[in-house]
């Protein structure tokens, strides 16, 4: 290569000081080049040290953060060669690069704009920071980039603070910030991981485009391959702190060299293919359902000011299904579709409003859920049973293993059997059995999902709603655990209601799909069917908005793509 | 960083394992430990507990004994050295003289006479805790006269004596007005919390409105309506109960906020959707996840009941002699004249700053420490 | 907006009503009523007073009718004539005592509560920027202490030491000897000034420590938030990064316990003002509650109370003035 790197980070390593003075390295001899106009993808899972490594070359490390040695050099081998881990964060000249020569998108729009000022005073600021210009000059400059991130309506909404603005629009508004400074370098810290699919693909394609027409270098940080196989023309794959491989885009999808990449690879590829052609089996049961539900609807009301009628928030807004038993139904949707409502709903989490919810167990009752009351229900809890998103939330830190697997048992069929109960399910989810004296603390995020498995399934449920119940992991351990699902599922005869936005989950576990939006059902019906063969606009939109694995199929490359 | 990269991998080490089977007050008092001030306080309490719970026997002398040859008399500091060279802790004798200036008749040390403090000193017989029949003090003077440390006030009452009796009063007033407070906070709070909607909403109101009132006044008005009549003991429970109504508010609004947070957590919506009555979801959830905030709270709101109590008192709204707190000794001192001659009637009030501080300081490393979980140093 | 300024205003008015129900409520406690303690008063002072006089008096002054009718009759007083009733000590109405009194506790208040925040939000600010350094060290002490000292005790001292060691004398007077008497001006003005910032020390002294604590700690919160490496990151200056952003943030708390803050104080104005003997409504105060001068020490107390509430309805504006989201609705 005769150009040389516009960015060169060598053997850089970084460590914190932890809360006992213990050293924990972050990044452990890290170097990459960056070049003039790519985009380069750093791809790893949670504490491969990849967010780490933008904060270095920005000096925005954390206080209890050194830089042990290495260097993040810009613009190497020029008169303008500057090593930006050697000055000290706050000096003037590491805040005059920063803006300027670099600048950065967060993961976090909402946390990363303040609350009290408005988009457009931290616009301008950047503006007069990086241009000796007048106010009103950067306010003319600040609604130009406005409109070229796409904000419609730029004069209102500069002057609208973040919480008024949609989570994309949010984003988008971050990027006009970052660009503010006319940088030579954007690191783009997983911009897109707190939005929805469809939002996704918009802030995707924006930053490509932006990237294309000014012909900036983008270091682009994320977990997601899919994402990173879109957009990168190169990629650096990070595992615990250390570079695993380096190379195009093509050679590490197509033919990575990395054991640790293959891994990650094959999780990834694993989970956007059908494990089983369930459909059958969805057929035979379709006579057979295990819940039936009827126009539901549950409704929030939003306290508003006073003396006005509080309005009524439709979360689930009549949706008519049934679940088959045995089948993994998915529900799918984006923020706000009423997927979790519903799923609480049939459980009465929350209590429904109207409509018809009738459970039909394998023991030949017909139980009306909706119209139960608390003692009616209890009985029935038993063979409903929900896990949960957050694995951290959802174990009561306070309690052991054993007191936490154990409770749903105490609770509804009391201490007989259940030191037997205790050992089959431990088993069955391999849990090991010492884990059991201690507490949620000692475990991480996939363990402490198995336990939370294990406590749903310990009363031996027949329909357990799955509540995005892998979204919080990383992709290799979520490959694991929703192996666990499946094998459970197959030999405790379970049927699943799965609720998820991940569209690559759904293809691999589904027998059906039903698609929520804004609590309406949209579309329902095989998962081949929905997923190859869409029939509503809007599940059309969502499937064309996932960014596939696959470099060989990138959405952004030639111009503006049909996701609407 | 997201949450899974500080989170623990398990570790198999012995010294691992104990963090991993520790419960959540192992781990609130590993935290607790660390925090250097909290440990200070705690010690300082437990120091001033000792004081209060043992003072008829730490007092060298009885709390209403007057000493009229050494009226306003100025504190007995033991020495080890004086002009005559070192020697075994001792304080001077006294001996009548001249003042200079006024040419009245006072009591003075005479350098060349020393008697030594002694241990465990003979005394005149007493009643521990008014059961136990003693005939001994833990500090005394060998030649049996009195010992005082901080010096007397204007009736020869030891200082020192008598604070450490009011210490005494004065804590066992914070704990019951702390322990009403408790009560009724948690009562009142907890159905806030737990019940919600209207309940919560005139709950919280009716506090909003008592907090409005400005604290000491509104006591000092009730306190004046407590009959003139009354006892002393009467008077002290008075107050005390008045102390106690008038602190639940903090309380009561710090448990509600918690259980409405507890309330919807995903453990808690998992017990009930497991089965799990309500009176077990209270039991195994709430209140182990509320207690520590709840210790918190209660060891903040120390210091503001001593605190009313002292300044009640040192009003003459407060407790009535011959009950001695803090704050009553404390109004003897409020002549400006006194304090200027003897500055030493004064010394009472350091046992209140050092309550209030030891209070303040164990209240703060209890709050770093009640949640263990965070990620917060 | 205007909504909310409706809701405000109506729910001030309302917390007022009941406290002085409450108040009132207070004032009927006393065993004996009014009358009663007139004739003993009178009596005492050698004027016979017999039974029908009494009567007479009840009469006039309503005493005979049930507390609700007494209270309304109360509140009537003091809505329509300002009228809060009589004090019995002085046997003059209760208004005619405390009227400029009153003028200068809420000076000394505010007075105070301004000092408080000159000092408190920089050196908070301050100690929440340098962490850990030895200033901070003494700050979170000195603040502890500030805590901790009665401020009875810190009037003491301050008397002590200009009585004793400074030897002058009359701290306690809030004019020079040539505005003792003078129609007020300018001057005059000035040196209530100058007299009052001694008391409003002592007074502000807890607030000051409190407000110390809540703003550091509400900035080092905020100093790790996004928003601020978010700033960093576009290239503003290290200085503006803090004193736009999450200084701006840590007003909040600031702002919105002012009203709480101005309740403390007032709960330890009187106190200060006693030892002190400062001419405002304290020793008044004091001096009521010792003779059970109900009307008198009530309507004090109600004074006080409806300065802490007109301050936390100010506060709740100036909060959603000040900040977006509740002006707004976002947030409540």
């Amino acid at each position: 290569m005769s150009t040389p790197p516009i960015l060169s980070v060598r053997d850089l390593r970084v460590s914190f000081t932890g809360q006992k003075g213990q050293r924990i390295v972050a990044v452990d001899g890290v170097s990459f080049d960056l070049m003039p106009g790519e985009i380069l993808g750093i791809v790893g899972e949670s504490g491969s040290g990849k967010s780490v490594t933008g904060q270095a070359i920005m000096r925005l490390l954390p206080k209890n953060a050194t830089v042990e040695h290495g260097q993040t050099l810009l613009y190497p081998g020029t008169q303008n060669e500057i090593d930006t881990s050697t000055l000290p964060p706050a000096s003037r000249q590491a805040t005059s690069l920063r803006g300027k020569a670099v600048s950065v998108v967060f993961q976090e729009p909402m946390a990363a704009l303040s609350p009290v000022h408005t988009i457009g005073s931290q616009i301008i600021e950047a503006i007069r920071i990086h241009r000796k210009v007048s106010q009103r000059k950067a306010r003319k400059i600040a609604i130009d980039l406005l409109t070229q991130v796409r904000i419609n309506e730029p004069e209102r909404r500069i002057d609208q603070y973040s919480f008024e603005l949609s989570g994309g629009m949010r984003q988008r508004a971050m990027i006009a910030i970052a660009l503010a400074g006319d940088p030579d370098i954007l690191i783009a810290d997983e911009p897109t991981t707190a939005l929805d699919v469809t939002t996704q693909a918009h802030i995707l394609q924006l930053l490509k485009e932006i990237q294309s027409e000014r012909h900036m270098a983008v270091i682009f940080v994320s977990h997601d391959l899919g994402v990173i196989a879109q957009l990168a023309d190169r990629v650096v794959s990070m595992y615990q702190g250390k570079v695993m491989e380096t190379g195009t885009v093509k050679q590490v999808f197509e033919a990575p060299t990395n054991s640790y990449t293959q891994t990650l690879l094959a999780a990834v590829k694993g989970l956007d293919t059908p494990v089983r052609v369930h459909t059958e089996n969805a057929v035979e049961h379709a006579n057979d359902p295990i819940l039936r539900v009827r126009n539901l609807h549950t409704e929030f009301t939003i306290p508003t000011g006073f003396m006005q009628k509080p309005k009524m928030f439709k979360a689930v807004n009549g949706v008519s299904l049934d679940i088959a038993r045995g089948e993994t139904l998915a529900l799918v949707g984006e923020s706000g579709s009423g997927k979790t409502t519903f799923g609480r709903s049939i459980l009465r989490a929350i209590n429904p409003t109207k409509g018809e919810i009738t459970f039909h167990p394998s023991n030949g009752d017909t139980f009306d859920v909706t119209q139960a009351s608390r003692a009616e229900m209890l009985p029935y809890r038993r063979w409903m049973q929900m896990i949960f998103q957050d694995p951290f939330a959802s174990l009561s830190p306070r309690m052991t293993v054993r007191n936490i697997i154990a409770e749903p048992y105490r609770a509804m069929i009391g201490e007989d059997g259940l030191e037997e109960a205790l050992k089959e399910i431990t088993e069955r989810c391999r849990i090991n059995p010492e884990w059991l004296s201690r507490y949620p603390h000692a475990f991480s995020g996939g363990q402490r999902q198995r336990i939370g498995i294990a406590r749903a399934l310990i009363t031996r449920p027949e329909l357990v709603v799955c509540d995005e119940a892998v979204s919080a992991l990383d992709v290799t351990i979520q490959a694991d655990v929703l192996e666990l699902l499946m094998d459970l599922q197959q030999d405790l005869g379970l049927t699943y209601l799965f609720i998820t936005h991940d569209m690559s989950v759904v293809r691999h576990i589904s027998d059906r799909v039903a698609v929520l939006l804004k609590g309406e059902l949209v579309e329902i019906g095989s998962a081949d069917a929905v997923l190859n063969a869409p029939q509503n606009d809007y599940t059309k939109r969502l499937l064309a908005a996932v960014p596939h694995a696959d470099p060989e199929q990138r959405m952004f490359d030639k111009g503006r793509l049909a996701i609407g | 960083m997201s949450q899974t990269e500080t989170d623990p991998i398990v570790r198999e080490d012995a010294a691992t394992q104990a963090i991993d089977q520790a419960s959540q007050w192992r781990l609130i008092w590993w935290r607790f430990r660390h925090h250097r001030l909290a440990m200070i306080g705690a010690f300082v309490l437990s120091a001033l507990i000792t004081l209060a719970v043992f003072a008829d026997f730490i007092a060298p002398v009885a709390p209403h004994d007057r000493d009229t040859s050494y009226v306003l008399g100025p504190p007995m500091v033991p020495k080890i050295h004086d002009q005559n060279g070192f020697g075994w802790p001792f304080v001077h004798g006294l001996r009548n003289e001249r003042d200079p200036v006024t040419l009245r008749m006072i009591t003075a040390p005479d350098p060349e006479v020393r008697r030594q403090v002694v241990l465990f000193a003979k005394s005149e017989p007493y009643k521990m805790w008014g059961v136990l029949s003693l005939e001994r003090k833990l500090l005394g003077l060998s030649d049996g006269t009195k010992l005082h440390i901080l010096g007397t006030d204007n009736l020869g009452r030891d200082v020192f004596t008598r604070s450490i009796f009011a210490l005494r009063v004065s804590l066992s007033v914070g704990v019951a007005g702390v322990l009403i407070s408790f009560v009724l906070g948690l009562l009142i709070g907890g159905l806030a919390g737990y019940l919600g909607g209207s309940t919560d909403f005139a709950i919280m109101r009716a506090i909003e409105l008592i907090m409005s009132i400005p604290t000491l006044p509104l006591w000092m008005t009730l306190a004046a309506i407590v009959p003139k009549e009354w006892t002393a003991i009467q008077a002290y429970f008075a107050i005390t109960i008045l102390l106690g109504l008038l602190g639940w508010t903090g309380l009561a609004r710090d448990v509600r906020s918690k259980i409405i947070s507890l309330r919807d957590e995903d453990y808690v919506v998992a017990a009930r959707l497991s089965g799990v009555s309500d009176w077990l979801i209270i039991r195994r959830h709430l209140l182990p996840a509320t207690t520590s905030y709840v210790i918190v709270s209660l060891t903040l709101a120390f210091p503001g009941i001593i605190l009313g109590e002292t300044a009640l008192s040192f009003l003459g709204f407060g407790l009535r002699p011959p009950v001695v707190s803090l704050g009553v000794l404390l109004e003897s001192a409020q002549n400006i004249r006194t304090i200027a001659q003897s500055p030493w009637v004064m010394s009472p009030v350091i046992f209140v700053i050092l309550i209030v501080l030891a209070f303040s300081f164990l209240g703060d490393g209890l709050r770093d420490a009640a949640d263990p979980y965070s990620d917060k140093a | 907006m205007l909504g909310m300024i409706v809701f405000r205003t109506l729910s001030m008015f309302v917390t007022l009503a009941i406290i002085s129900a409450i108040v009132f409520f207070l004032i009927s406690l006393p065993p004996g009523d009014f009358a009663e303690s007139v004739a003993l008063s009178r009596s005492i002072n050698g004027e016979p007073v017999t039974p029908e006089d009494i009567q007479i008096m009840r009469e006039r002054l309503h005493l005979n009718e049930p507390l609700l009718d007494r209270y309304i009759w109360w509140i009537k007083g003091i809505l329509t004539e300002g009228d809060f009733g009589m004090s019995f000590r002085y046997m003059t109405p209760v208004t005619d005592l405390i009227g400029e009194r009153m003028g200068l506790t809420a000076l000394l208040l505010v007075l105070t509560l301004f000092i408080t925040y000159i000092i408190a939000i920089p050196v908070g600010v301050f100690s929440a920027i340098y962490q850990y350094s030895l200033p901070d060290y003494i700050v979170t002490f000195l603040g502890y202490l500030g805590l901790a000292i009665p401020n009875f005790l810190m009037a003491l001292v301050l008397l002590y030491f200009s009585t004793v060691v400074l030897g002058i004398e009359g701290v306690g007077s809030v004019f020079s000897p040539e505005y003792q008497n003078a129609v007020w001006s300018f001057g005059k003005v000035i040196d209530l000034l100058l007299h009052l910032w001694v008391p409003a020390i002592v007074l502000g002294l807890a607030g000051t420590a409190g407000g110390i604590r809540v703003i550091r700690a509400t900035m080092l919160d905020e100093l790790n938030k996004l928003y601020v490496t978010a700033a960093r990151a576009r290239g503003v200056p290290e200085r503006r990064v803090i004193w736009k952003y999450p200084v701006r943030i840590a007003l909040n708390p600031v702002i919105s316990t002012l009203g709480w803050n101005l309740r403390d104080l007032a709960s330890g104005a009187p106190v200060v003002a006693i030892v002190l003997n400062l001419p405002d409504i304290g020793p008044l105060f004091f001096q009521a509650l010792l003779d059970q001068d109900m009307f008198l020490a009530g309507t004090l107390v109600l004074f006080l109370t409806s300065l802490t509430v007109v301050g936390t309805f100010l506060s709740d504006l100036l909060l959603a003035w000040f900040d977006p989201r509740i002006r707004k609705g976002v947030v409540k």
